[in-house]
């Protein structure tokens, strides 16, 4: 219920935009129950692939923060501050996202509860090192290189999808404006297409372009690779 | 002779030119459906044909990805090259880590889960690292190279020293993109469009030609 809540929160502006989109088609068919039937397949498809969406992002978002906690953390170990000083400093980028585990108990076992990916045995590495005082010997050059990369691909992907979807959103829904100005400036045009053929094809063309959109941009952050 | 064969294909199969061709392709048939349901749907003068051929010409795009095609023998090799990829980024991390590329391949190899390349790559070490490589898949260039560069690494050099890192890292970028498999999925950011205009050039096409 918290992520659904965390999902109108967070989602709002393009749940307000699918919203107007799918009412917009009411304007288009003389028989209303068309129109609500073409608006409850959009509401209810959209949706659902707008939370998948927003599930994915927030998945992306919670490994970006554990990439930054690992950089941060051996910058930190690199620039010669103690171990556990640079851990718990560097948990402020888990803070939202995932629960902390204290320092002591991931020395007494080292292992990696963080969603690090490749990086997870070059944590575990740090952990056990420390356990034998050794971890300020090591060469982290290539290491916080790799994560510094890493950090700026994922969050310029984020940004530039999101940017992507608010603006795909906002020509589409222009795009409607301008088909609903022209339905209801030539009244022929519904006339002419209020045939069963006609209003199943143009009830499920703009059902489905809402839908079809956003699992577009599910698909394409589920596919990304990870580092 | 059998295996070259194979590996022959498979290099084929994952080759960046065929995956181009294949795009293209896939946009072709999209775009050809589209004409040809226009063309069915004027000359019907329905308009549910339109809906039909395109959306039967995007199944068929769909089904000419390679990614959607249940190829065994492809999706085996992806799998043995992601391991080893994944293995040569342990090797590296490692030395990197320990300034040593002896200590991170032992490091690497320690850190591998339990399998056939765990147990050759631990035989190879206990034969003082002769012998071939157990890294080799497809014996294309980029591999050889990376190979030759990795063995070289680990017998001649003492110290790990960034440049060497950073030049067997640059060889690991290529290849790693030989086998990108990261679906495409450029062409489902475009199926929202192609919905919405296919269906405005159909009510275009019929308001021109005097149907209304």
């Amino acid at each position: 219920m918290s992520e659904f809540r965390s999902f109108i929160r967070e989602e709002y502006l393009s749940l307000l935009v699918m919203v107007l989109f799918s009412s917009l088609s009411f304007l288009l068919f003389l028989v209303p129950i068309w129109g609500i039937f073409s608006f409850v397949l959009s509401i209810t498809l959209s949706t659902f692939f707008l939370f998948q969406y927003h599930k994915e992002k927030n998945k992306r978002q919670k490994e970006l923060s554990c990439l930054c906690f690992f950089s941060s953390f051996i910058h930190q170990i690199s620039n010669q501050k103690g171990s556990k000083e640079s851990y718990d400093n560097s948990c402020k980028y888990l803070l939202g996202y995932q629960e902390v585990i204290p320092y002591e108990t991931l020395l007494e076992n080292p292992s990696c509860p963080y969603s690090l990916h490749g990086f997870s045995s070059g944590f575990v590495y740090c952990l056990t090192k420390d356990k034998e005082n050794e971890a300020h010997l090591l060469n982290y050059h290539f290491l916080m290189k790799k994560a510094d990369t890493a950090i700026e691909t994922d969050d310029s992907f984020l940004k530039v999808n999101q940017k992507e979807l608010i603006i795909t959103q906002s020509s589409f829904l222009f795009f409607m404006i301008i088909v609903a100005f022209c339905f209801a400036y030539f009244p022929n045009i519904r006339q002419f297409l209020n045939t069963y053929y006609y209003l199943i094809a143009q009830c499920l063309t703009i059902g489905l372009v809402f839908p079809t959109l956003y699992m577009a941009f599910w698909l394409s952050l589920r596919g990304r690779k990870h580092v | 002779m059998f295996d070259k064969f194979k590996a022959k294909i498979a290099e084929h199969k994952s080759s960046k030119k065929l995956q181009k061709s294949l795009q293209i392709s896939q946009l072709l048939s999209v775009i050809l459906g589209g004409i040809i349901g226009f063309l069915v749907s004027i000359l019907t003068k329905n308009f549910a044909f339109f809906v039909i051929i395109l959306s039967s010409s995007l199944v068929i795009s769909q089904l000419l990805s390679p990614y959607n095609r249940n190829d065994k023998e492809l999706t085996q090799l992806l799998e043995k090259k992601r391991i080893v990829l994944s293995f040569y980024d342990s090797f590296l991390l490692f030395s990197s880590l320990t300034s040593s590329f002896q200590e991170g391949f032992n490091q690497a190899v320690s850190e591998l889960e339990i399998s056939d390349l765990k147990d050759s790559l631990v035989q190879y070490q206990e034969n003082s690292l002769k012998g071939d490589l157990p890294l080799i898949i497809t014996n294309t260039r980029i591999e050889n190279d990376i190979s030759v560069s990795f063995l070289a690494l680990l017998h001649d050099t003492e110290e790990a020293s960034q440049t060497d890192i950073d030049e067997f890292n640059s060889l690991l970028g290529k290849y790693q993109k030989e086998d990108d498999t990261q679906p495409s999925s450029s062409l489902l950011n475009y199926l929202p469009w192609i919905l919405i205009f296919s269906f405005l050039f159909a009510v275009l096409g019929f308001y021109l030609t005097g149907n209304v």
